[in-house]
Protein backbone atom coordinates (compact mmCIF):
# COMPACT_ATOMS: atom_id res chain seq x y z
CA UNK A 1 0.00 0.00 0.00
CA UNK A 2 3.08 2.23 0.19
CA UNK A 3 2.75 3.47 -3.30
CA UNK A 4 -0.72 4.79 -3.13
CA UNK A 5 0.47 7.29 0.09
CA UNK A 6 0.32 10.68 -0.99
CA UNK A 7 1.25 13.65 1.11
CA UNK A 8 -0.03 17.26 1.27
CA UNK A 9 2.28 19.75 2.88
CA UNK A 10 2.50 23.14 4.32
CA UNK A 11 4.34 25.65 6.07
CA UNK A 12 2.44 28.25 8.03
CA UNK A 13 3.97 31.15 9.95
CA UNK A 14 3.81 31.46 13.80
CA UNK A 15 1.15 33.85 13.22
CA UNK A 16 -2.25 32.43 15.27
CA UNK A 17 -4.58 33.96 11.89
CA UNK A 18 -3.23 31.22 9.59
CA UNK A 19 -4.32 28.40 11.94
CA UNK A 20 -7.65 28.31 10.17
CA UNK A 21 -5.73 27.65 6.84
CA UNK A 22 -4.63 24.17 8.51
CA UNK A 23 -8.26 23.04 8.98
CA UNK A 24 -9.36 24.58 5.63
CA UNK A 25 -7.10 22.16 3.92
CA UNK A 26 -7.98 19.37 6.48
CA UNK A 27 -11.40 19.78 5.68
CA UNK A 28 -11.04 19.49 1.49
CA UNK A 29 -8.60 16.32 2.16
CA UNK A 30 -10.79 14.63 4.96
CA UNK A 31 -14.02 15.21 2.46
CA UNK A 32 -12.31 14.11 -0.37
CA UNK A 33 -11.43 10.47 1.47
CA UNK A 34 -14.81 10.34 2.81
CA UNK A 35 -14.84 10.97 6.05
CA UNK A 36 -18.15 11.99 7.76
CA UNK A 37 -18.98 15.28 8.89
CA UNK A 38 -19.05 14.28 12.75
CA UNK A 39 -15.33 13.00 11.86
CA UNK A 40 -14.34 16.09 9.98
CA UNK A 41 -15.73 18.71 12.66
CA UNK A 42 -13.31 16.56 15.03
CA UNK A 43 -10.60 16.47 12.87
CA UNK A 44 -10.83 20.06 12.65
CA UNK A 45 -10.24 20.40 16.43
CA UNK A 46 -7.76 17.97 16.56
CA UNK A 47 -5.50 19.36 14.08
CA UNK A 48 -6.12 23.30 15.40
CA UNK A 49 -5.00 22.15 18.96
CA UNK A 50 -1.46 20.70 17.45
CA UNK A 51 -1.17 23.90 15.48
CA UNK A 52 -2.04 25.84 18.68
CA UNK A 53 0.38 23.33 20.23
CA UNK A 54 2.89 24.86 17.96
CA UNK A 55 2.42 28.69 17.65
CA UNK A 56 3.20 28.16 22.19
CA UNK A 57 6.17 26.18 21.97
CA UNK A 58 7.33 26.47 18.37
CA UNK A 59 9.83 29.13 17.66
CA UNK A 60 8.23 31.57 19.25
CA UNK A 61 8.32 34.29 17.21
CA UNK A 62 6.83 35.99 14.16
CA UNK A 63 9.31 34.79 11.63
CA UNK A 64 9.45 31.57 13.36
CA UNK A 65 7.48 28.63 10.98
CA UNK A 66 6.04 25.31 11.68
CA UNK A 67 4.93 22.25 9.07
CA UNK A 68 1.62 20.32 8.50
CA UNK A 69 1.93 17.26 6.28
CA UNK A 70 -1.47 15.27 5.67
CA UNK A 71 -0.22 11.97 4.70
CA UNK A 72 -3.54 10.13 2.83
CA UNK A 73 -3.23 6.23 2.09
CA UNK A 74 -6.92 4.00 1.64
CA UNK A 75 -8.21 4.00 5.19
CA UNK A 76 -6.17 6.68 7.06
CA UNK A 77 -5.63 9.89 7.51
CA UNK A 78 -2.00 10.68 8.89
CA UNK A 79 -1.40 14.40 10.00
CA UNK A 80 1.98 15.35 11.70
CA UNK A 81 2.55 18.85 12.79
CA UNK A 82 6.06 19.76 13.81
CA UNK A 83 7.39 22.45 15.30
CA UNK A 84 11.12 23.97 15.09
CA UNK A 85 10.96 24.92 18.73
CA UNK A 86 12.25 23.43 21.92
CA UNK A 87 9.44 21.04 22.34
CA UNK A 88 7.57 20.32 25.11
CA UNK A 89 8.18 18.92 27.92
CA UNK A 90 6.07 15.43 27.93
CA UNK A 91 7.25 14.36 31.47
CA UNK A 92 5.11 17.49 32.61
CA UNK A 93 1.91 16.44 31.01
CA UNK A 94 -0.88 15.62 33.06
CA UNK A 95 -4.17 14.24 32.44
CA UNK A 96 -6.93 17.11 33.32
CA UNK A 97 -9.12 16.82 36.21
CA UNK A 98 -12.27 17.15 34.47
CA UNK A 99 -14.29 17.76 37.80
CA UNK A 100 -12.05 20.64 37.80
CA UNK A 101 -11.52 22.11 34.85
CA UNK A 102 -8.44 24.50 34.10
CA UNK A 103 -7.85 27.01 31.57
CA UNK A 104 -5.27 25.25 30.28
CA UNK A 105 -3.78 22.03 29.58
CA UNK A 106 -7.20 20.58 27.70
CA UNK A 107 -5.85 20.67 24.49
CA UNK A 108 -3.21 17.30 24.27
CA UNK A 109 -6.14 15.73 25.76
CA UNK A 110 -8.66 16.71 23.04
CA UNK A 111 -6.33 15.29 20.86
CA UNK A 112 -6.19 11.92 22.11
CA UNK A 113 -9.80 11.34 22.99
CA UNK A 114 -10.80 12.36 19.17
CA UNK A 115 -7.88 10.33 17.17
CA UNK A 116 -7.33 7.21 16.83
CA UNK A 117 -3.96 6.86 17.53
CA UNK A 118 -1.57 10.07 18.58
CA UNK A 119 2.60 9.84 19.01
CA UNK A 120 4.61 13.03 20.07
CA UNK A 121 8.18 12.75 19.43
CA UNK A 122 11.40 15.09 18.92
CA UNK A 123 12.77 15.64 15.27
CA UNK A 124 15.42 16.08 13.38
CA UNK A 125 15.57 19.49 14.50
CA UNK A 126 14.56 19.23 18.14
CA UNK A 127 11.03 20.49 18.00
CA UNK A 128 8.33 18.57 18.17
CA UNK A 129 5.94 16.52 16.03
CA UNK A 130 2.45 15.40 16.95
CA UNK A 131 1.46 12.56 14.69
CA UNK A 132 -2.02 12.35 14.88
CA UNK A 133 -3.89 8.97 12.61
CA UNK A 134 -7.93 8.79 12.07
CA UNK A 135 -9.03 5.79 10.56
CA UNK A 136 -11.79 5.71 8.15
CA UNK A 137 -15.08 4.16 9.09
CA UNK A 138 -14.31 3.44 12.72
CA UNK B 1 -13.69 34.63 11.62
CA UNK B 2 -15.59 35.50 15.13
CA UNK B 3 -18.81 38.27 15.63
CA UNK B 4 -19.71 38.84 18.96
CA UNK B 5 -23.34 40.53 19.54
CA UNK B 6 -24.37 41.94 23.10
CA UNK B 7 -27.71 42.78 23.50
CA UNK B 8 -29.15 43.83 27.88
CA UNK B 9 -32.27 43.58 28.97
CA UNK B 10 -32.18 44.76 33.43
CA UNK B 11 -28.73 43.25 34.14
CA UNK B 12 -29.05 40.19 31.82
CA UNK B 13 -27.23 39.78 28.74
CA UNK B 14 -27.55 37.83 25.71
CA UNK B 15 -24.18 37.35 24.10
CA UNK B 16 -24.38 35.87 20.61
CA UNK B 17 -21.10 34.22 19.53
CA UNK B 18 -20.99 34.06 15.66
CA UNK B 19 -17.86 32.74 13.84
CA UNK B 20 -14.92 30.77 14.95
CA UNK B 21 -13.29 31.38 17.98
CA UNK B 22 -9.96 29.98 17.80
CA UNK B 23 -6.48 31.24 19.21
CA UNK B 24 -6.47 33.97 17.01
CA UNK B 25 -10.20 35.35 17.54
CA UNK B 26 -10.34 33.96 21.57
CA UNK B 27 -8.94 37.56 22.60
CA UNK B 28 -11.67 39.53 21.12
CA UNK B 29 -14.16 36.70 22.95
CA UNK B 30 -12.17 37.89 26.50
CA UNK B 31 -12.07 41.48 25.68
CA UNK B 32 -16.05 41.27 24.75
CA UNK B 33 -16.65 39.54 27.70
CA UNK B 34 -14.24 41.62 30.25
CA UNK B 35 -16.11 44.99 28.88
CA UNK B 36 -19.17 43.62 29.93
CA UNK B 37 -17.91 43.07 33.14
CA UNK B 38 -17.37 46.62 33.89
CA UNK B 39 -21.04 46.88 34.22
CA UNK B 40 -24.10 45.51 36.67
CA UNK B 41 -23.99 42.21 35.35
CA UNK B 42 -26.57 39.58 37.22
CA UNK B 43 -26.17 36.58 34.39
CA UNK B 44 -25.30 36.09 31.18
CA UNK B 45 -26.33 33.65 28.22
CA UNK B 46 -24.55 32.96 25.34
CA UNK B 47 -26.52 31.97 22.34
CA UNK B 48 -24.07 29.10 19.98
CA UNK B 49 -26.81 28.72 17.73
CA UNK B 50 -23.96 30.50 14.51
CA UNK B 51 -21.06 29.52 16.50
CA UNK B 52 -19.47 26.98 13.84
CA UNK B 53 -15.92 25.77 15.98
CA UNK B 54 -14.47 26.42 19.11
CA UNK B 55 -11.39 24.69 20.42
CA UNK B 56 -9.37 24.26 23.36
CA UNK B 57 -8.41 28.09 23.43
CA UNK B 58 -12.50 29.45 24.00
CA UNK B 59 -13.10 26.40 25.97
CA UNK B 60 -10.25 27.59 28.13
CA UNK B 61 -11.42 31.49 28.01
CA UNK B 62 -15.03 29.98 29.05
CA UNK B 63 -13.34 28.67 32.18
CA UNK B 64 -11.28 31.33 32.66
CA UNK B 65 -14.66 33.86 32.66
CA UNK B 66 -16.29 31.44 35.14
CA UNK B 67 -13.81 31.23 37.71
CA UNK B 68 -12.98 34.87 37.58
CA UNK B 69 -16.62 35.97 37.97
CA UNK B 70 -18.38 33.24 40.30
CA UNK B 71 -21.52 35.12 41.30
CA UNK B 72 -22.70 35.58 38.06
CA UNK B 73 -25.16 33.16 36.78
CA UNK B 74 -23.63 31.71 33.23
CA UNK B 75 -26.02 29.84 31.22
CA UNK B 76 -24.80 28.70 27.53
CA UNK B 77 -27.76 27.72 25.15
CA UNK B 78 -27.79 26.04 21.30
CA UNK B 79 -24.83 24.02 20.98
CA UNK B 80 -24.10 22.20 17.99
CA UNK B 81 -23.66 18.61 18.17
CA UNK B 82 -19.75 18.94 17.59
CA UNK B 83 -19.56 21.58 20.11
CA UNK B 84 -21.92 20.07 22.65
CA UNK B 85 -19.10 16.91 22.31
CA UNK B 86 -16.17 19.26 23.16
CA UNK B 87 -18.41 20.81 26.43
CA UNK B 88 -18.72 16.90 27.60
CA UNK B 89 -15.38 15.54 26.70
CA UNK B 90 -13.91 18.19 29.02
CA UNK B 91 -16.47 18.31 31.67
CA UNK B 92 -17.38 22.02 30.74
CA UNK B 93 -21.13 20.73 31.31
CA UNK B 94 -20.75 20.47 34.83
CA UNK B 95 -18.95 23.97 35.36
CA UNK B 96 -21.56 25.47 33.10
CA UNK B 97 -25.85 25.76 32.80
CA UNK B 98 -25.99 24.46 29.46
CA UNK B 99 -29.20 23.63 27.40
Amino acid sequence: MENNKVTISLTLPNIPEYVSVARLTLSGVANRMGFNIDDIEDLKVAISEACTNALKYGGGNDCSKYFVHYTIDEKNLIIDVCDDGKGIEFEKLKTPDLDNPKESGLGLYIIETLMDEVKIFKGDNNGTTIRMTKRLGE
Amino acid sequence: MLSIITKSINGSYDVKLIGEVDIYTVDNLKKSVNELMDKEIKNILFDFIELEYIDSTGLGALIGIRGKYKDIEIEIVNLKSNVKRLFDITGLTKIFLVK
